[in-house]
């Protein structure tokens, strides 16, 4: 194998390491040492950097007037205890604020009202799910049992989703909230392959009247009234902005997930599942306030998150 | 006479592959990711299988050719050797960049991973790495133009570090995923290496067998000896890749099969799922048992057909890691819960898909053609150069 | 900065800042957040070039409050608009529906409006289905034959003049060239209210008649009497059929009030005596059984029954047995019912059973499951009886107490006749003893009273009896100062040789009829379960309830299946009763008698209808003078009425006449009845039906048929007052209102601009026939009825005017604030729907506020703790129960020919002439039933894409045990198949037939022998088929033909032959009652469905 041809040979190097002459490879060494040194840095730096520069401090601070004219009272539905409560989070700064979420499990009636509420409030095209409820069935006639388990995003304290973003274009907020800025993302779809839950899906640019009434007038002035659906139309109000479906704008090609509605705990309301929820199975609120109700359940012995052994340290926690 | 005839068919393969390319690609312009079939359960399909299998043959036959005129073996002492391999790297790499970026929600962002990256996503760290390396190759192609550069060699070395680097980084690309618990493998790096190799020694074996076949192609090939040994070394390169891929994945798959606690369903669905024969006879038989086999067969055109045949087939160990690892839920019945064909565990790539892959493969083909016609007017002037 | 708007904007008006300082603040000029806007990277969430903008939905001045009708609970909704367009649903947090407890009705609407309710996924989609593609705008006549579903767009004005006058309205359809279609002009033939009202009088005495040949003379002398008036008739020789008038039949699917007060107006203006709903479809035994319970002792007769029912109260129950009730996913409804259970179950303060076939996500929730075999409610029902009778369990105080005195007396709302005696003859209980009929040494136990009617005449009160301690007494069941508690068993001979049993005593024996361990095994259930269960209710005082459904209700044997279970209850003395059964209770619309407001029900110049009706209801057929033995061609139902199933084949058998013109509206027989296929050969032929007008929101599996479809208003466009349900123990009166701007075509009608509507329809068929009761002084003087608004918004006004005639009982007047409120989130609705000029004209000026501030808030909702006043409920039945039923007992079956039980009991399922369909049963081993997904309703909630995501398709569910015994694979096509329908296929008319194929579900959740399928799939219309209009192809959506719809392959009954089985006591259809067969369809997919 080694035996050189005359071709090939040109030269006869003085010394040589494995083919390189002293200089060579003394370059190639600090070439190569400079090069790992260089990717070690950058990717040390990044693991290390939080690179959010999300607002906070005092002027994350809201002083809401939500309920302050409905007087309280001793059996108030846990939605209006939660509201409360959330108005008072909203009374902090952002980073003292942690909201977690609290699924009773054996309060859910697996109505998915969350589900569709949530694809509602936040426009979703179809594919596209932040909170899909999942039904499990158990044992054999007559002892049979059935288990809802409702999947928003676990908002994950280590959440796996975050670091694989190539443009940084989905992290942590200071109240632990796990954020996409649309805008900044590129469509990869790689935090949908690292989250464990499934709770990231990618807006296609579907259209839920796809295939309706194909051949009817589109002018509104037919016998039918035709497609496009009016709502459609309409932009979502995600992360407190103006998201309307045209051409190929964000959010569609975009990775999209649950954000414990952002948009409506800034104006004192609870996150659009928690308060659809005709279980009063979802509980919503700050886990730093010692008085809420979320830091009450979740004190409790029958907690459980969802794949533990993962190790992301969600913040929805499940009663079961 | 048979060069004219395998030159006249590979421009008819040209033609007919960017034909039906263009029909794929105009598709996926016009109606976005529509018509395709990947979805958020399974969010990679058939293109990023082909960006792995690209960048893997870059990496394998640059790192392949490298090491060869480091250590001087024969058939890779001649520069040209070399950028025969830079050529078919980056014919494999453009075309590989052009998968993934066709695959973004917002191609017209692809930008941001070079103006705003996040080093801690082996995918930033990984584009970052392929365009260091294109850099790289370009120059040590430019410098190999003149023999007595001291920069060639140490530049090769580098080199030589990034292959080993692209290759496992694209493993180490689903092995940081910890959710899927078939990525989530120490073996999945080597493995990718090997393949990586196997297929980048069979491309190169594949391109020195035709270019080389009867003509002056000014890689030391028009010496039969020299176009003999730098196939054989090929041959037992790609052979023994074969081997040790094939063993690895035996590790991989038994380690799981035979403890339980480990067992991982997505084995079980590459093996006897509904998709089994993906693996028992496209990966297996002819990507593994067929090849080997045709490789120890003394018949240069038996090689040739081998590497052929793996350099198609090594895409399925592609999608075999791709596809199966995001085909299992780690939550039963989420696929009940809300359906839609974007949110379901199964893959099926589709008649679009595969258009654009023909288009990529057609785009290999151009600039494989192009970087070797460049090479040679740049031998030629080099070789004016010296003689004035 | 914008977040510190507050600081800088201190304005405190209330709840101005609801929405938080950025986001919800539209209301501040946007040049104040010119920056922000701009996007200077400061943002309120996150920093990004894109800038916020502020989230109006969470502002009042975006709301408009309303009911849901995407199932019939009515759940207030909040529709939240964006740009005048509805993009979001949520929760009314005044209605008690989706809080509990639910804000206080005098919250203001800015407080109020960043607090959202609960509501369920469907209430969530409602407004897809009023923005579906597939809406109608304009008025669709018939180009093709009926159900080919061609059609030609015609102007309103052509429609309801075609209608009314009739001619060769089809000469383009092959076949229909010389058809002579009567309009309605000739076939209100009797508008003299004078010889209406005599004839009617005559009529009375034919039926009364009891002699047969007197009665035939009775007719003679009538056609003597009314010579010149016969034309008017259907047919002279039975004047009992009434006029031609009564060939026009208006009916109706799915009806609320305030439309149903329109609707029922036009039919009483037609002068026809067909209105019929749609109740046996749904519970109609339920309802019927609870009437017949409900029966009024007045003026010596049982009257007066109440069409409603009983269910449990959900929050305070300590015991809940449901029975065939599906409350998680359908009921009345999931939001109301969930929320207050799930807290409860958790607590472990309330426990739940559950008794169905079916596993349902209810019973995931319960400590006991019993799954019954399909129709044996009766069984499991009596076993409790027995036990709990001879354990002594009852509420034994409760039953005692036999009349209104004593119960009062003690602490009880109602009382029940458990006690009366019943006179046994020929060992069979048949009516109540009199006391006056009872001879003591002689006397009559009490001498029979003259007492005054109350239409002023007299009557003789032979009063009940009653043992005490052994002893007959007398007893007036309505004193109310004389307590009579009586002997609870009595089994005996009375001194003059009458045998009499109390009403308990009587139902002990029926439950004696088989013991536990024998009703337990017929219905196939564990004894020991039985008893636990039996236990469990009778081991919290009145705080339990059996809350029954359609499960028990829709058999054959529904009537004493309900029975069965009612019986129980009032075992437990717990009607009334905090935590017990509770009835409905709402605020009243109509205003006859406050003050006389504003009374919709007054209809000057109405012609009084008369006759038999088109479905036979409310009448014996002995009395009629079709009466030719037994059994009838058709089964007649004197106590109950909306029989469903009858009214389109009975108009194909022309039984018990002719009919010439069907109104349809918001119904879909076709698709919803078993056997619906029957209906649909009907509908086709246009010699057994001449004219078929449908109103229908788009071309429905209904209306395809019609010969003119008019476009109506979604829910989210129209007005109705949607009521209450009995779950709910609050009076309230929830508003639906319009909310969006209308879908169809405006129209002209008595010079007022309208949108296309049922009610534009109703107004402009008035116009051009000049029906009376409309129009100019439509209700009185110088109250007219052009326009919608006329009536709904006196509605409205009586609602809010309340209950006292003196108006203390009205609500508050809206503030300013309030009115720009209502104003504001309305500035997108045409003036012919929304005109605050007009509508303040129409309630005037004190009424105005107190309409606005009841519409603000979706209607009237009384506060929650008012529901109670200590352990009963504020709104309470209080009445007589009947444990034993001599109305039913004395009526007889149409078909048999016996008389029906008075009191609880079993009976097998039976086809019309009382036999048990066991030749039915050969061969079709599987019994089949239906249920309901929290997705869909019907035929209506397809139009929403959002909800096939969470089931697309349904499928054949069944236990793997069978499906193994039957080799079916999960995912396997089969097509459903039974003794009346062997070839599986659902004929559409026209040749065109829908087979009825479904993936094979496999869940341990079913009964192994029983399979089941949900409603609201597998679709030929509604969007779901290919439609040509105008020459036009219009496609359908493939996504809404998905699954299957089974109701076809339910058997027809063996002797009427063209409708389904049915109750022939309550009317119910049956639905549980099948079997059929599963077979396999060639080279099946192996894709699994989804979960139930
Ligand atoms: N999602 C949804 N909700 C709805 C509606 C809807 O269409 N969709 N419709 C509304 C209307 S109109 C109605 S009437 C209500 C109906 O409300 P429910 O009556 O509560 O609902 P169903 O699903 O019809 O429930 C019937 C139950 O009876 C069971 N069953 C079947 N056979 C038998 C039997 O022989 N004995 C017993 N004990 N049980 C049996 C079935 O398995 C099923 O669980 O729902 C209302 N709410
Ligand atoms: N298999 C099976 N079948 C069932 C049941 C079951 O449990 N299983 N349940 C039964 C029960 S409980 C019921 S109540 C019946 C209901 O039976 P129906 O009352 O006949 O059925 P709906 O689906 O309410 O029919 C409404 C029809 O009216 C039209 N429509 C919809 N919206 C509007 C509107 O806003 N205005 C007008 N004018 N028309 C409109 C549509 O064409 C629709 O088809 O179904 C019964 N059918
Ligand atoms: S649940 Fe998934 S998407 Fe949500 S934070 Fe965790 S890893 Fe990320
Ligand atoms: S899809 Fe978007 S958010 Fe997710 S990793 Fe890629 S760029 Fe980041
Ligand atoms: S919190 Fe908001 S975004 Fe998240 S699942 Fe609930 S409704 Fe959807
Ligand atoms: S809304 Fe509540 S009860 Fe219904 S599925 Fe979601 S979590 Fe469960
Ligand atoms: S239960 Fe659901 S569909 Fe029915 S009225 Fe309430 S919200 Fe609407
Ligand atoms: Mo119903």
């Amino acid at each position: 194998m080694m035996t050189a041809s005359a071709n090939e040979t040109k030269h006869e190097p003085d010394s040589e390491i494995g083919g390189l002459t002293r200089r060579e490879a003394v370059r190639a060494g600090v070439l190569m040492g400079v090069s790992v040194a260089a990717a070690g840095t950058a990717v040390s730096l990044h693991r290390r950097a939080a690179v959010t520069g999300d607002p906070i401090g005092e002027g994350t601070v809201r002083h809401l007037t939500v309920l302050a004219n409905v007087p309280p009272t001793l059996n108030d539905d846990v939605l209006i205890r939660m509201q409360r409560e959330l108005v008072k989070a909203m009374a902090k700064p952002v980073e003292q604020r942690r909201w977690i979420m609290v699924i009773d499990t054996r309060k859910c009636v697996g109505c998915h009202a969350c589900t569709i509420a949530c694809v509602a409030e936040n426009h979703l095209p179809p594919g596209v799910v932040y909170r899909p409820v999942v039904t499990e069935e158990f044992g054999e006639f007559p002892n049979v049992q059935l288990r809802f388990t409702p999947r928003p995003c676990m908002q994950c304290d280590k959440p796996p989703c975050v670091p694989v973003c190539p443009v940084a274009a989905t992290w942590k907020r200071p109240d632990g909230i796990v954020t996409i800025d649309y805008d900044k993302c590129i469509g990869c779809r790689y935090c949908l392959a690292a989250c464990p839950y499934g709770a990231r899906t990618s807006d296609f640019g579907e259209d839920y009247l796809a295939g309706a009434a194909e051949g009817a007038p589109t002018d509104g002035q037919g016998a039918l009234r035709g497609a496009p659906a009016a709502w459609a139309e309409q932009p979502s109000h995600e992360y407190g902005k103006s998201w309307t479906r045209e051409g190929h704008q964000s959010p569609m090609g975009n990775a999209r997930k649950c954000h414990f509605c952002l948009h409506r705990l800034e104006v004192g309301q609870l996150p659009q599942c928690t308060t659809t929820c005709i279980g009063r199975a979802t509980y919503f609120g700050d886990a730093n306030d010692p008085d809420s109700l979320v830091t009450e359940l979740i004190t409790r012995n029958n907690v459980q998150t969802l794949l533990p052994h993962k190790g992301t340290q969600p913040r929805v926690f499940y009663i079961v | 006479m048979q060069r004219r005839y395998i030159a006249a068919s590979l421009w008819v393969l040209w033609f007919l592959l960017l034909m039906l390319g263009v029909v794929g690609l105009y598709d996926r312009i016009v109606n976005g990711h529509l018509p395709a079939g990947y979805g958020s359960y399974v969010p990679w399909g058939l293109w990023i299988a082909i960006y792995f299998h690209g960048v893997g043959i870059a990496g394998g036959a640059f790192g392949i050719a490298a090491l060869g005129y480091l250590l001087r073996i024969r058939g890779f002492r001649h520069p040209a050797a070399l950028r025969v391999a830079v050529v078919l790297a980056f014919a494999a790499i453009a075309p590989a960049f052009l998968a993934v970026w066709l695959d973004l929600g917002h191609m017209e962002r692809a930008t941001r991973v070079f103006s705003s990256p996040m080093f801690t996503s082996m995918m930033a760290f990984n584009s970052w790495m392929y365009a260091a390396f294109l850099i790289l190759a370009a120059v040590c192609w430019w410098i190999s133009y003149s023999p007595n550069s001291t920069w060639l060699k140490p530049l090769l070395c580098l080199g030589m570090l990034v292959t080993v680097m692209i290759p496992s980084q694209s493993g180490a690309f689903f092995g940081v995923v910890d959710a899927k618990a078939y990525w989530h493998s120490a073996l999945l790096p080597i493995m990718f290496l090997m393949s990586a190799l196997t297929a980048g020694g069979a491309m190169l074996l594949l391109i020195r067998g035709i270019i080389g076949c009867g003509s002056p192609a000014g890689v030391g090939d028009n010496d039969p000896a020299v176009f003999t040994a730098a196939l054989s070394t090929l041959r037992r390169v790609v052979f023994t890749g074969l081997v040790a891929y094939f063993v690895l994945e035996f590790a991989e798959f038994s380690v799981a099969l035979w403890n339980p606690q480990t067992h991982a369903p997505a084995i079980d669905l590459v093996l006897w799922g509904p998709y089994w024969w993906v693996f028992w006879i496209i990966h297996l038989g002819l990507g593994g048992v067929l090849p080997a086999a045709l490789l120890l067969v003394r018949n240069r055109n038996a090689w040739l057909l081998a590497s052929m045949l793996i350099a198609v087939t090594f895409i399925s160990t592609r999608l075999n890691v791709l596809v199966p690892g995001q085909a299992v839920s780690e939550i039963r019945g989420l696929q009940e819960a809300f359906t839609h064909p974007r949110l379901n565990y199964t893959y099926h790539a589709t008649t679009m898909e595969y258009l654009v892959g023909l288009f990529l493969l057609a785009v290999g083909m151009s600039i494989y053609f192009v970087g070797r016609k460049v090479s040679k007017l740049c031998a030629a002037r080099a070789a004016r150069k010296v003689s004035v | 900065m914008s977040r510190n708007a507050t600081q800088r904007n201190p304005i405190s008006r209330r709840g101005f800042l609801a929405g938080g300082a950025l986001l919800g603040s539209t209301l501040l000029s946007d040049e104040l957040f010119a920056d922000e806007r701009r996007g200077s990277g400061d943002s309120a969430i996150l920093n990004s070039s894109r800038p916020d903008t502020p989230y109006e939905l969470v502002q009042a001045d975006h709301h408009i409050q309303s009911a849901c009708l995407q199932c019939n609970t009515g759940c207030g909704i909040r529709c939240k608009l964006q740009n005048g367009i509805v993009t979001k649903i949520d929760g009314n947090p005044y209605s008690p529906w989706t809080m509990v407890p639910h804000l206080p009705f005098n919250t203001h609407v800015d407080d109020a409006a960043p607090v959202d309710g609960a509501l369920c996924p469907k209430g969530q989609a409602g407004l897809q289905t009023a923005y579906d593609p597939y809406r109608l705008r304009k008025v669709l006549k018939r180009a093709g034959k009926r159900g080919e579903n061609k059609w030609v767009s015609i102007p309103f004005e052509q429609a309801t003049r075609e209608i009314c006058e009739g001619g060769n309205l089809f000469s383009g359809v092959p076949g229909e060239q010389n058809r002579q279609v009567e309009g309605l002009r000739s076939l209100v033939a009797l508008r003299d209210a004078k010889v209406a009202k005599e004839m009617e009088a005559d009529v009375k005495g034919i039926l009364d008649e009891k002699d047969r040949t007197k009665k035939q003379a009775l007719v003679e002398a009538f056609k003597v009497k009314h010579a010149q008036h016969l034309h008017l008739l259907i047919d002279p020789d039975h004047p009992d059929f009434g006029p031609k008038n009564n060939q026009i039949v208006c009916a109706w699917g799915r009806l609320k009030d305030g439309r149903g007060d329109f609707y029922k107006r036009f039919a009483a203006a037609l002068g026809t005596t067909n209105a019929h709903g749609h109740t046996t479809v749904c519970q109609g035994s339920l309802y019927f059984t609870c009437k017949a319970i409900s029966e009024q002792y007045a003026e010596g007769k049982f009257t007066g029954g109440q069409k409603f029912y009983w269910q449990a109260d959900t929050e305070n129950s300590r015991f809940i047995l449901f029975v065939g009730a599906n409350l998680f996913e359908a009921n009345y409804g999931p939001p109301n019912r969930s929320v207050r259970l799930t807290e409860n179950l958790v607590t472990g303060r309330t426990k739940i059973a559950v008794a169905d076939p079916r596993f349902s996500k209810l019973a995931s929730k319960a400590w006991k499951w019993l799954p019954l075999k399909p129709g044996s409610d009766a069984p499991v029902a009596l076993a409790m009886i027995r036990w709990i009778l001879e354990e002594k369990r009852f509420d034994a105080k409760f039953l005692a107490t036999a009349n209104k005195a004593a119960a009062a007396a003690s602490g009880e709302n109602s009382w029940c006749n458990a006690t009366w005696l019943v006179v046994i003859k020929d060992g069979k209980p048949g009516k109540l003893l009199r006391a006056a009929d009872l001879k003591i040494d002689g006397q009559p136990l009490r001498t029979a009273e003259k007492r005054p009617t109350a239409d002023g005449k007299e009557y003789d009160e032979k009063f009940m009896v009653v043992m005490v301690n052994g002893v007959p007494t007398a007893v007036d069941p309505n004193d109310a100062t004389t307590p009579v508690v009586a002997d609870l068993f009595v089994d005996t001979t009375l001194a003059d040789g009458t045998v009499v049993k109390s009403g308990l005593q009587v139902l002990l024996e029926s439950a004696r009829e088989h013991t536990t361990a024998e009703w337990a095994a017929m219905a196939d259930v564990k004894e020991s379960d039985i008893v636990a269960v039996a236990r469990e209710l009778t081991s919290y005082g009145k705080a339990v309830a059996v809350d029954i459904h359609r499960g028990p209700a829709q058999h054959t044997n529904g009537f004493y299946n309900v029975l069965c279970w009612m019986s129980l209850n009032m075992l437990l003395g717990n009607f009334d009763a905090k935590g017990g059964l509770i009835k409905a209770s709402t605020y009243d619309t109509k205003g006859k008698g406050k003050g006389n407001l504003f009374d919709i029900t007054a209809h000057p110049g109405a012609v009084k209808a008369f006759g038999i009706s088109s479905i036979r209801h409310g009448l014996d057929y002995e009395k009629t003078t079709l009466f030719s033995g037994y059994p009838a061609k058709r089964n007649w139902y004197p106590l109950s009425s909306d029989i469903y199933e009858e009214i389109i084949p009975s108009i194909g058998d022309a039984y018990p006449y002719p009919v010439k013109c069907l109104f349809m509206y918001m119904g879909a027989p076709t698709y919803a009845l078993p056997a619906g296929h029957t209906n649909i050969e009907v509908l086709c032929d246009v010699n057994k039906l001449p004219l078929f007008i449908a109103s229908d929101i788009l071309i429905g599996s209904t209306s395809m048929y019609a010969d003119y479809i008019f476009p109506d208003l979604s829910f989210l466009e129209r007005w109705e007052f949607q009521g209450s349900h009995p779950n709910i123990p609050n009076k309230v009166q929830p508003v639906r209102q319009p909310v969006i701007a209308p879908i169809p075509e405006e129209c002209t009608v008595y010079g007022q601009a309208m949108p296309m509507s049922l009610e534009a329809m109703i107004l402009a068929i008035a116009e051009q026939l000049s029906l009376p009761g409309f129009g100019e002084n439509g209700f009185a003087e110088d109250r007219h009825l052009k326009h919608p608004d006329d009536l709904f918004l006196r509605g409205v006004a009586n609602i809010a005017f309340g209950e006292k005639p003196d108006g203390s009982a009205a609500v508050a007047d809206a503030d300013d604030r309030e009115v720009e409120i209502f104003m504001n989130a309305r500035r997108h609705l045409p003036r012919s729907v929304f005109d605050a000029q007009r509508w303040r004209g129409i309630v005037g000026e004190s009424m105005w506020r107190k309409v606005v501030y009841v519409l603000n808030r979706g209607g009237r909702y009384e506060e929650h703790e008012k529901g109670y006043k200590g352990d009963r409920v504020a709104h309470p039945y209080a009445a007589l129960l009947n444990l034993y039923q001599e109305k039913t007992a004395s009526t007889i079956h149409s078909g048999t020919g016996k008389n029906l039980s008075g009191v609880a009991c079993y009976v097998p399922v039976c086809d019309f002439v009382g036999k048990e369909p066991d030749e039915l049963r050969t061969g079709y081993g599987l019994a089949l039933i239906t249920h309901r997904v929290i997705s869909q309703t019907k035929s209506r909630t397809i139009a929403d894409p959002w909800l096939s995501a969470l089931l697309p398709e349904n499928g054949v569910l069944i236990n793997p045990r069978d499906a193994e015994r039957l080799a079916l694979r999960n995912g396997q096509e089969v097509k459903v198949v039974s003794a009346t329908n062997s070839t599986g296929n659902w004929p559409l008319g026209n040749g065109v037939e829908k087979p009825m194929i479904g993936r094979i579900v496999l869940t341990q959740t079913m009964r192994p022998g029983v399979v089941s399928f949900a409603l609201g799939f597998g679709h030929w219309a509604t969007g779901a088929s290919d439609v040509t209009i105008d020459g036009h192809v219009i496609r359908g959506e493939k996504r809404r033909q998905a699954g299957i719809h089974a109701n076809a392959a339910m058997w027809t009954d063996p002797v009427v032959k063209n409708t389904c089985m049915f109750d022939p006591v309550g009317g119910s259809v049956s639905f549980y009652d099948t079997h059929v067969r599963l077979e396999p369809v060639g080279g099946a997919g192996a894709k699994a469905s989804a979960l139930p």
